[in-house]
């Protein structure tokens, strides 16, 4: 990790200057004493005393140059260990910053599971109380929803961060776009039906097969199918379309329902938002059906966007990259 | 000769002079490769300046020297003392961080064997 150094030649002859003064008073008192006629009891200490400044002054040269290359050996580590120290606080603030997230998110999930739970911990007591007035079937039932209901927060939760964390792998399948359609409808008309919302699919593509992943696709278009059911007024009608183009798959749900505020659509794709919309159905909602749909379509390469005007419905559309099928 | 100027690097202090107070100031680290290449040039324009008659304030502000650019500094204080000796206005104010002891005593060692006016100034 060492800076370039100027070579040893280099750094000696700039030594060399450094103390050219002394060099130079060094070689006229050698000069000088050469010249004089002295008894050997005065040249002989003079002789003595200029071998011991020469050497001297050689020990100082190595001395510094010893200690500047130690100093700048010194300079650098501690540059880099500020550097490292820089990082190191960079990622805690990160991790602060995660941690605040998921002692958040940690906080609303359990304040989330606390209603269904009290609920199914009420009916299984009234239940084991053989309590008069509770049919056992209709206890059950609610038992199911209920649980229904927070396994399904569980997994939504597990999607979501296995999203985030990386750990996703697609597997693109060629897949006929009728054949998307019919999926779709097959498992959300039942769902429409019961609110009496008209679930209404269209798809164009020039294209015989796409090579996407199915389940990825149906979990998005699921997730925006589902939503739109939930938040529509009962006797409503809600449009699907999936249009294919030569790189493109663009899927959208159109609603006729509230519509989103400027200030929802702001929040819309992050966890456990708290918006204004309530399902119209007393369905229950996680607050991460779109923060998944969002990191999904991110990990896939595309993206989700959403149109609203407050009072006139919802268009949602995801817009996702696709490789055409190699012909069969 | 142009006053010096120079900007501050990774290895050489910042060096300006300011003609309205006839003040010198070195500020930041030392440790050049060649340290007379940078040094002999200042020593070179200091000589000059002493020359004209102006006084000189000398104001040293390092936060790290290393042993060469020690060296430098002796010489070019022996000049400006032996200016002072010759009954010459100059003075030198070595300013050093309160928090590191080592350029108090740095300062404290470059002042010892001179005869000029020399201050030691703590900065906060």
């Amino acid at each position: 990790m060492s800076e370039s150094r100027p070579s040893r030649q280099i750094r000696e002859q700039a030594l060399e200057r450094l103390f050219q003064t002394e060099s130079t008073a060094l070689r006229e008192a050698e000069l000088a004493l050469t010249k004089q006629q002295l008894t050997s009891a005065v040249y002989e200490p003079f002789r003595e005393l200029i071998r011991h400044y020469r050497r001297l002054l050689r020990q100082a040269l190595k001395v510094t140059a010893v200690s500047d290359a130690s100093q700048l050996q010194l300079r650098q580590t501690s540059r880099e260990l500020a550097d490292a120290v820089d990082r190191v606080q960079q990622l805690n603030a990160q991790l602060r910053v995660l941690q605040e997230e998921k002692d958040e998110i940690f906080a609303m999930a359990v304040h989330d599971m606390k209603s269904p739970l009290s609920g199914v911990f009420g009916l299984a007591s009234l239940l084991t109380e053989n309590t008069p007035d509770v049919d056992p079937r209709q206890a059950g039932r609610d038992i199911l929803q209920l649980t229904g209901t927070m396994l399904d927060m569980v997994n939504d939760l597990v999607e979501v961060y296995r999203l985030e964390s990386g750990e996703v792998h697609f597997e693109p399948l060629a897949v006929k776009p009728v054949d998307i359609v019919s999926l779709l409808s097959s498992t959300y008309l039942p769902l429409a039906r019961r609110k009496h919302i008209d679930l209404k699919f269209r798809h164009e593509s020039p294209i015989e097969t796409v090579l996407v992943d199915p389940a990825a696709l149906e979990r998005l278009g699921g997730n925006l199918i589902s939503n739109a059911i939930k938040f529509s007024p009962i006797g409503t009608s809600v449009e699907v379309a999936l249009i294919i183009t030569p790189d493109r798959l663009r899927l959208s749900v159109a609603d006729h329902g509230p519509g989103i505020s400027a200030a929802d659509q702001k929040k819309l794709f992050v966890k456990f938002s708290r918006l204004s919309a309530r399902p119209t159905g007393g369905e229950s909602t996680s607050g991460l059906g779109l923060a998944i749909v969002k990191r999904l379509a991110l990990a896939l390469g595309g993206d989700v966007t959403c149109e609203s005007t407050l009072g006139a419905g919802a268009r949602f559309e995801i817009n996702l990259p696709h490789a055409p099928a190699p012909a069969a | 000769m142009n006053p010096p100027n120079l900007p501050a690097t990774d290895t050489t202090p910042a060096v300006r002079f300011d003609a309205s107070k006839d003040l010198l100031r070195f500020e930041g680290e030392s440790y050049p490769e060649d340290v007379t290449a940078f040094y002999a040039p200042l020593l070179e324009w200091l000589r000059a300046h002493l020359a004209t008659g102006r006084p000189l304030k000398l104001e040293l502000a390092f936060t790290y020297l290393n042993t060469s650019s020690t060296k430098a500094l002796l010489d070019l204080l022996l000049v400006l003392d032996e200016h002072h000796r010759r009954g010459g206005t100059v003075s030198v104010e070595w300013h050093y961080q309160a928090n590191i002891e080592v350029m108090q005593e740095a300062g404290e060692e470059f002042g010892e064997d001179l005869a000029l006016p020399f201050a030691l100034v703590a900065i906060d």
